[in-house]
């Protein structure tokens, strides 16, 4: 058989799988080094070495003990859910409606749609925050995760998700008398799953790592994300890399491990949107 | 462009206006808050990344005293973390939430009295002038270009530096130990003998993209009523050209050219450079997270071809102009800034202090005989600080002109563009700007 062949092709492909791992992941593992790396470890040291020499989770701790981490990421999951149910929500019906229905002004919309998504934030920020502030919402946690409620993108991946489900399903649920209602949740709606899963997934990363927003819109650290929380461990006089690091480490977990518990949807939706006819 | 900036200065100017309207009339100036009758009621405090285990006790302590001293009143104290600070004093004044006491730099207290937020304390606590260094106050003044002259805000801790130089790297490459460089034509001496004997090493990344660089040669940045920049003159395309030499032989590392000013240290601790400019408390960073550099540190004065320092950095409390209780306000700021929680706070953050006297101290002249090179630089800094000023004008902010500056700088050492192109394109860039309202 020569399926089981090494060929020059697959050494190559190999290599280059290879050279992106250590690309995609180095960066990774460096940072866990060094948050484990101790006072007597120099970490400027020329070459860099990773395994440290006075290994210690002091870092860690002090992590912990300078800010009240545990209470950061509650605040941050629950902005977090108001994205995820907002966005997985709205963005399917949007993209059903811009996907599916036929109405007038429908590819007007669809561009403004396209259109918002190259508006730096940075230059809106200010007026969404006094509209924010205009409804009283300022210093709240809904404050934060109201503007990202539902994304562009989201709408748009959501579209062509439910462009690519074949006409004839419909039309078949037409006939034995299903309403709009009806096939959307039961014939459209199955089909893009994995879909709905992406922009799940998006969202969680994007109110995860979202920082100059939650920073504006948030004056009582009570309210404080996480990742507002940790840039305290950044000293205004003296940097310690080691404990900047270890914070990175911290805030990163829950993203690895939402990600493993969902990736075999990650990628199937990914597939899904590709799909054509 | 469309800029934050501008935007925080017109939702600004519409809210001081409309507050204005409200309250226009009531002028009760001119008292020393501290002493006309009772404080009452509270405000809100903010200082900018200074909450952590080493000063939160100090805060704490400094309330608590504050409040028992002064029963019946509330302190607030908040910290904001160290990144996107100018955003967020930018997004709450114009929002009209900024708090009743901020901490904030020279460029940043600017942007704020410019869209008419700050109070002018010269008018509002006219007998606190003399509680503050000469420098310190002169920093804190802003005029001209739609603002009007006043003193927006009360100077804080102080900082400067001295110069930080790894031996090995110089000894390696041929370069006296002995005699540090103390001008700039002792520096770049020193620069061409490391580059003949080294190739692969570099003196440092200091390239005259830098304000205080320039001044500290002894060019004059802007006219003296702050209506034109003037640093493209030919003493200053010369110093320029110097760094552009420079470069072309192999003295500074092309990374440092589209880098951060803050990312020199991480340069000088991997040992890729000779010698950067850095702060008096930067020792101790260095012996935290590169041990081997520290055995090999030295220290000199910064570089310098005018009497005084010129790189004196400045920290301040601006007050609210739209504070519900400006007496508490203004009471409380000063409190803060007096000689002895100023000293108190030098003593825990190695920084130095800009209420007047304050610095004769016998603490800073104990602490800077120590023999260490934290002594010595605290020496050095000791010194610049006592007799040294401000350079790099508060209207020169980033978006204004620093960043464009840096930029041009860049492509002139990369030689495609000549020092003077580059001044003066930086020149017509940031007058354009300063003259925006």
């Amino acid at each position: 058989m020569h399926r089981n062949k090494i060929t020059v092709g697959k050494v190559v492909q190999y290599t280059i799988l290879i050279l992106m791992f250590l690309l995609l992941v180095g960066p990774f593992v460096w940072e866990i080094s060094l948050a484990l790396k101790g006072p007597g470890d120099n970490v400027y040291a020329v070459p860099p070495y990773l395994v440290p020499k006075t290994p210690t989770l002091e870092n860690f701790k002090q992590v912990f003990r300078q800010v009240p981490i545990m209470h950061y990421v509650l605040n941050t999951l629950i902005v977090a859910c108001i994205s995820i149910v907002g966005n997985v929500a709205l963005s399917t019906m949007a993209g059903y409606a811009l996907g599916r229905l036929k109405w007038k002004g429908r590819d007007t919309i669809f561009t403004i749609l396209m259109l918002t998504m190259v508006i730096p934030v940075e230059g809106i920020i200010i007026s969404q925050f006094l509209i924010i502030k205009s409804i009283h919402l300022q210093n709240t946690l809904l404050g934060i995760a109201l503007p990202g409620l539902v994304g562009a993108i989201n709408i748009i991946l959501m579209t062509n998700a439910f462009k690519s489900i074949p006409k004839e399903l419909e039309e078949a649920a037409q006939m034995d008398g299903a309403n709009v209602w009806q096939q959307f949740f039961h014939i459209c709606v199955p089909q893009v799953k994995g879909t709905m899963t992406v922009v799940g997934i998006f969202a969680f990363v994007g109110a995860w790592n979202d920082f100059l927003w939650p920073l504006i819109v948030i004056s009582d650290e009570k309210n404080y994300t996480l990742t507002i929380g940790l840039n305290r461990l950044k000293g205004m006089f003296i940097q310690d890399p080691r404990l900047i690091a270890a914070g990175a480490i911290v805030s990163l977990l829950p993203i690895v491990i939402f990600f493993a518990c969902f990736q075999k949807y990650f990628f199937q939706g990914l597939e899904q949107g590709g799909i054509k006819e | 462009m469309f800029s934050t900036k501008k935007a925080v200065a017109l939702s600004a100017a519409t809210a001081i206006l409309v507050s204005l309207a409200a309250c226009g009339g009531s002028d009760d100036s001119g008292n020393s808050a501290s002493k006309d009758g009772k404080l009452s009621g509270s405000i809100t405090f903010q200082t900018w990344n200074l909450k952590n285990d080493k000063y939160t006790p100090y805060f704490n302590d400094l309330i608590k005293q504050f409040e028992k001293e002064n029963p019946g009143t509330t302190i607030k104290w908040i910290d904001q973390p160290s990144d996107g600070y100018e955003q967020k004093l930018s997004a709450d004044a114009a929002a009209g939430q900024l708090p009743d006491i901020v901490d904030a730099g020279a460029s940043m207290m600017y942007m704020l009295a410019k869209a008419g937020i700050l109070m002018d304390v010269s008018k509002e606590a006219p007998k606190a002038a003399k509680n503050y260094t000469p420098g310190g106050w002169k920093a804190a003044t802003f005029s001209g270009n739609g603002v009007e002259k006043g003193v927006y805000a009360f100077p804080w801790y102080v900082n400067d530096g001295p110069q930080y130089y790894n031996t090995e790297v110089l000894k390696k490459c041929g370069v006296s130990t002995d005699k540090l460089p103390k001008t700039w034509d002792e520096y770049f001496d020193a620069a061409n003998t490391l580059t003949d004997n080294c190739k692969g090493d570099y003196m440092s990344t200091m390239m005259a993209n830098d304000m205080g660089d320039l001044a500290s040669a002894g060019i004059k940045i802007i006219n003296d009523d702050h209506t034109k920049y003037v640093f493209n003159s030919p003493k200053a395309v010369a110093f320029l050209q110097r760094f552009v030499d420079l470069y072309k032989k192999g003295g500074i590392p092309p990374e440092a050219l589209d880098a951060k000013w803050s990312q020199q240290s991480d340069f000088f601790q991997r040992g890729t450079i000779a010698s950067m400019g850095g702060s008096a408390y930067s020792a101790d960073g260095f012996k935290l997270n590169a041990p081997d550099l520290y055995k090999n540190l030295a220290v000199g004065p910064k570089i310098n071809d005018t009497p005084h320092s010129v790189t004196v950095g400045y920290e301040m409390l601006g007050v609210n102009a739209t504070t519900k209780n400006k007496p508490l306000a203004l009471a409380f700021a000063q409190y803060v800034t007096n000689s002895k929680n100023q000293l108190e706070f030098d003593k825990k953050a190695a920084v130095f202090p800009s209420s007047a006297g304050t610095i004769d101290d016998p603490y800073f002249a104990e602490a800077a005989s120590e023999d260490s090179v934290k002594g010595q630089a605290l020496k050095i800094t000791l010194d610049a600080v006592k007799n040294g000023s401000a350079s790099r004008p508060a209207e020169f902010t980033d978006s204004n002109g620093n960043d464009y500056y840096g930029e041009q700088v860049a492509m002139a050492l990369q030689g495609k563009q000549t020092a003077k192109q580059a001044l003066d394109k930086a020149v017509a860039f940031a007058n354009k700007k300063l003259q925006q309202k």
